[in-house]
């Protein structure tokens, strides 16, 4: 107890400087995460309190639903896909965004910012439009050259709808991990590249040796981020194709959207909370167990690696 | 004696040539989006994805203020964000410093429930918190949206500061601390000033999310509709069958003119600050 | 039994539909084809006008707070009539808050029910049943006494009707019951170009399914690839198939009560009713030839409907507000017609039908201040409010008189309210003639036909063993509804469900089962 008490002590400043960010954590997120486990245990409209009590029904419900799993799938694809893509063209545009001989480079920052700040149901109406003149320019193209015997309809059409999806939503989010970088950057000691640079590293060799390994700290908790952030995407796909057609582009996001507050999709249905909340927390946990699996075989090999003589 | 001179250019000028092009496409729905506030609403669509109204229609942009309220509505919005950035920013640089320097008892298990906070999405939490505020009894106030739009941002920025504070390389401290510094002035006098970079880009995102933000400031000001904000305002331009489209890009512009402001000004001072001038 | 249905009333409903009904033109051959027909006006009922209540003003000044969703055009018009209310009723405030976005609305306002904060008189909860709202709302029956219920169509305040719970009142309707219905548009200027146009330059209305088709290539062939004969927004099944599912009401098709059910044999028909399958096989026909735009899929309504502005589309389908949502963007396009819809080849085989009674405004319960919200709420009920929506082009209100084509300057308008009448239908209650059946709550299933059309369409499923299927998942979840309900006690079976004696084509009046 003494030993505790002497550490508590050491540490005053550190309880002092985190106390206020954990009050607020403690109240604003953790205690309200904690109320809406208790919703998914019922049927709930969102009006007075829970009356309806089904237990795991709804855990039950969504494990054997192919279409919660469809939207699984989609939702990995669309991560699988976006982040590596996104963050690997984020870093390079940092990097050169961050060149001292670059004029004009806060302009360019603005242009590559500027996605973040165009409203989402704006970026709707012009991927609507994008594909009556451009997408069906090139739909003609292909008809005429034989390629195809009928246009295609890219953001209708099941085969390709989803990756029109995902290519939009890695460029409205570009910005993000470019700023995050910018500034990771600007910590990486300048002497590091002066000194390889003498030894005759070339631009390449100076990006791979030393810019990506300094910029591991900021890096990682950025891909922690874009990876979660892209997991719960759910603005874009809506506005685009909300989830269509016929869920080729259903996302968890979007599915519990509609569970949320259409029931059945259509009209004056049921809106079920509770059904709602319970698949949102069931890809939360999923999605947990799946990154402790991998952080575990990370471990696993990388103490493999260092068995073997 | 100009090739040289010429061979050293010519990759700097086709970079800045690609950027140019690969710049204009991405940022052509931004471009239009203005474009679009400047046009009839019958060229809107009629136009398709040009950027060149036929005339400049700056009557949008009276309307647009109108409908939207901006007069009532914009010194509410700035209260409310420039208060909560900077409480972002104090906050989460505090407990990103603490969580990265020093390792108290009980940082295990706060590092663990706010990862496991990250995982699990926020659910349906506003009943929650809407009761929260009333029992605090600040329902209808501009505090209560400050204080919501703060504590939800809590986490990923603290973690980006504890990112950021780990490459602070430990002989900086240890000077430091030899020459009598504590851990508030530490914090204060080394840490802080080599991380304004993502200071200012904490602030940047900070400053965006909250001027954008929607349904909170609609649910805390329920009662009071003086007290609304930007974002709940423009809401009158949309309907669920026909939304005032090129009112829509005047109001969105307008609004989106302090975050461009802002964005320079942190860009500037902020990140590309420090120049070096700090180590060494 | 309160306002039960007189047999003079019944009568008047009968002779008036089938004065409208019977002013139908013969098939028209697509090369020259006679001008559309003029629906004729029917005597209409002579509705009694409305009083305000008497009431004393109340010394200390009131103020009542009213929320509603009501987008512009219809915000702006209540703004108007409360001002003309302040007037009326000085010592009575109205503070009108209006959150546009159905889905805000209803999260912002279930917040407030249980605080201090929640609004004295306010619109309906879309997407959400009056019961599970009931205890925030009050009854109105001491207001609603026979004389003032007059105005209203029979059958509005029975036990049963949506608006009712239980014994008590707690809303009212005020759409007309044709407010909804889909209508199908036709661009003149591309018909035309097809030569599909009558001596007075007024395009040929398809009536049959394949007139539509015929229609359809033909302006297709005739744009030769810069516009199509058909167009919808497929982006949001829901309206897009809506649409679609509406239509295959004219086929013999069943309505909004439990859509796709056959109220004649108990059994969910998606995959039995030929009315269902003929229509998807029409657009599916249509996509056949390339008559339907091919990016119709990932349109919403905006666009596509700026695109039959500019001329890229020739028909589509769409409620009135299709027409109001030009005249801002495109105020001088007039070069459309609004027309019925098309029946299937063999025949008409129903109507668009209505059940009597709906919810738009209601008191709360906890108001301080009850009888001044009735005064509001008598204001929106009145003769004069309804006569003004009309008269600034909002839509058909309940109250017949109203609604009279004269008033109206919009001659596409004019012609919506003359339709409106003539395409609709009572159509059979359940909850009317068993109000236990409220107890009956069937799941939601999803897909449900939106998204089931959806997907036939764009061949992700097969149409026969898709509505097969869908059938059967709908009839599961009445099926287990009723026997829940049955297991609390409510004396409800599926025989409530089945009305073997109703004629398509006629009104049917639901007797209530005492």
């Amino acid at each position: 107890m003494g030993k505790f008490m002497h550490n508590v002590k050491k540490h005053v400043w550190s309880y002092v400087f985190i106390v206020p960010m954990a009050i607020l954590f403690l109240g604003f997120t953790v205690y309200p995460l904690l109320s809406s486990v208790r919703y998914t245990f019922y049927n709930w409209s969102g009006i007075g309190v829970p009356k309806d009590f089904v237990g795991f029904k709804h855990y039950i419900n969504i494990a054997k639903d192919p279409f919660f799993w469809n939207a699984f799938r989609n939702t990995f694809i669309y991560a699988g896909v976006l982040v590596p893509v996104q963050l690997s063209i984020a870093l390079v545009l940092a990097v050169i965004l961050n060149s001292k001989q670059l004029r004009l480079k806060y302009i360019f920052r603005v242009i590559f910012f500027s996605p973040v700040v165009t409203s989402t149901a704006i970026v709707g109406i012009v991927i609507s439009l994008l594909s009556i003149t451009a997408g069906s320019e090139i739909s003609r193209v292909l008809v005429q050259t034989e390629l195809i015997n009928r246009p295609i309809d890219w953001l209708g059409d099941p085969r390709t709808a989803m990756w029109i999806v995902i290519s939009v939503g890695t460029w409205i989010g570009l910005g993000y991990p470019l700023m995050y970088f910018l500034a990771g950057l600007q910590a990486i000691d300048q002497e590091l590249y002066d000194a390889a640079k003498v030894d005759g590293a070339g631009n390449v060799d100076l990006f791979w040796y030393i810019t990506v390994p300094s910029i591991r700290p900021v890096g990682i908790v950025v891909l922690l981020v874009t990876t979660l952030h892209s997991l719960r995407v759910f603005d874009i796909v809506q506005v685009m194709t909300k989830g269509g057609p016929y869920f080729a582009t259903e996302v968890v996001g979007t599915y519990i959207y509609r569970h949320a507050f259409f029931g059945t999709g259509v009209g004056e249905g049921d809106a079920n909370l509770g059904f709602a909340s319970a698949a949102a927390f069931f890809m939360g946990i999923l999605v947990m167990f799946i990154s402790v699996l991998q952080v575990a075989a990370v471990r696993y090999a990388a103490t493999y690696r260092q068995k073997r003589p | 004696m100009k090739f040289p001179s010429v061979r050293r250019a010519l990759p700097k000028i086709f970079i800045h040539l690609a950027l140019i092009v690969f710049g204009g496409f991405y940022t052509y729905p931004f471009l239009w989006m203005v474009a679009g506030s400047l046009k009839t609403r019958q060229e809107f669509f009629g136009s398709r994805l040009s950027l060149w109204p036929r005339q400049a229609i700056w009557e949008n942009y009276r309307e647009a203020w109108e409908s939207a309220k901006f007069s009532v509505y914009f010194g509410n919005t700035v209260f409310v964000t420039i208060l909560s950035t900077l409480l972002v920013v104090i906050l989460t640089s505090m407990a990103g410093y603490a969580l990265a320097r020093s390792s108290f008892p009980g940082k295990r298990i706060l590092v663990g429930v706010m990862l496991a906070t990250m995982f699990l999405p926020k659910g349906y939490t506003i009943v929650p918190i809407y009761e929260l505020i009333k029992n605090l009894k600040l329902l209808n106030t501009l505090w209560a949206v400050v204080l919501v739009n703060t504590a939800t941002s809590m986490v990923f920025n603290s973690f980006l500061f504890v990112g950021y504070f780990t490459t602070i390389p430990k002989e900086l401290e240890e000077a430091a601390t030899l020459d009598g510094a504590n851990f508030l002035t530490t914090y204060l006098l080394i840490a802080l000033p080599i991380a304004r970079p993502i200071i200012g880009t904490v602030a940047l995102f900070e400053f965006i999310d909250n001027w954008n933000s929607f349904f909170i400031p609609l649910v805390f000001t329920l009662g009071r509709p003086s007290l609304r904000t930007l974002t709940v305002g423009m809401y009158a331009l949309v309907g669920e069958s026909a939304t005032d489209w090129t009112l829509l890009c005047a109001a969105a512009t307008m609004s989106l003119l302090p975050t461009i402001i802002l964005f320079f000004l942190l860009q500037r001072v902020f990140v590309d600050g420090i120049a070096g001038a700090i180590r060494g | 039994m309160k306002y039960q249905i007189s047999l003079s009333n019944v009568l008047t409903m009968i002779v008036t539909v089938a004065v409208l009904a019977g002013c139908t033109s013969p098939a028209v051959s697509p090369t020259k084809a006679p001008a559309s027909p003029q629906p004729t006006i029917a005597p209409t009922v002579t509705v009694p006008p409305t009083k305000p209540p008497q009431v004393t003003p109340s010394p200390q000044p009131v103020k009542l707070v009213y929320w509603d969703w009501f987008p512009k055009s219809e915000g702006a018009y209540v703004d108007e009539q409360l001002h003309k209310f302040h007037e009326t009723y000085p010592w009575v405030t109205v503070e009108r808050n209006n959150i546009p976005d159905s889905m805000a609305y209803v999260e912002a306002i279930k917040l407030t029910f249980d605080t201090d904060q929640a609004p004295d008189v306010f619109q309906l909860l879309r997407r959400t049943r009056l019961r599970d709202y009931q205890q925030y709302v009050m009854p109105l029956n001491k207001w609603v006494t026979p004389e003032w219920a007059k105005r209203f169509p029979s059958g509005t305040f029975s036990e049963g009707s949506p608006n009712v719970a239980g014994e008590n009142i707690y809303s009212f309707p005020f759409q007309g019951p044709g407010n909804v219905i889909r209508l199908l548009y036709l661009n003149t200027a591309l018909f035309e170009k097809a030569g599909l146009v009558d001596s007075a330059g007024k395009p040929a209305a398809p009536k049959t399914y394949s007139q539509v088709r015929e229609y359809a290539l033909k302006i297709t062939q005739a744009c030769k690839g810069e516009c199509y004969g058909w167009g919808f927004g497929g982006k949001d099944p829901g309206n897009a198939f809506g649409n679609v599912i509406d239509i295959a009401q004219y086929g013999g098709g069943s309505f909004f009560t439990l859509d796709g059910f056959d109220f004649k044999t108990g059994k969910y028909a998606y995959g039995s009713n030929p009315a269902y399958s003929d229509v998807i096989s029409l657009l599916l026909g249509m996509k056949e030839d390339g008559s339907i735009i091919p990016e119709a899929m990932s349109l919403d309504d905006a666009t596509i409907e700026a695109l039959f502005a500019e001329g890229k589309v020739a028909m589509l389908l769409g409620k009135f507000s299709v027409a109001t949502n030009w005249v801002k963007p495109y105020p001088n396009f007039d070069e459309f017609e609004i027309v019925a819809p098309p029946v299937p080849d063999s025949g008409q085989k129903g109507f668009w039908y209505y059940i009597p009674g709906g919810n738009t405004w209601h008191m709360s319960a906890n108001t301080k201040y009850p009888e001044e919200v009735w005064l509001l709420m008598d204001w929106f009920a009145s003769k004069q409010f309804a006569e003004g929506w009309v008269e600034a082009e909002l839509g058909v209100v309940f109250y017949a008189e109203a609604n009279k084509p004269e008033y109206v300057k919009n001659r596409h308008f004019a012609d919506f309210v003359k339709f409106s009448s003539g395409l609709v239908k009572l159509g059979p209650s359940y909850s009317i003639r068993n109000p236990a059946t409220s107890a009956v709550k069937p799941e939601a299933v999803s897909p449900d036909w939106a998204d089931v059309f959806a997907g036939i369409y764009t061949g992700q499923l097969d149409m026969k063993t898709a509505l097969a299927e869908l059938d059967k998942r709908k009839q599961a979840t009445l099926e287990s509804a009723i026997q829940k309900a049955q297991a609390d006690g409510a004396e409800v079976s599926i025989e409530d469900f089945i009305f073997s004696d109703w004629n398509q084509m006629e009104d049917y009046v639901t007797q209530p089962n005492k």
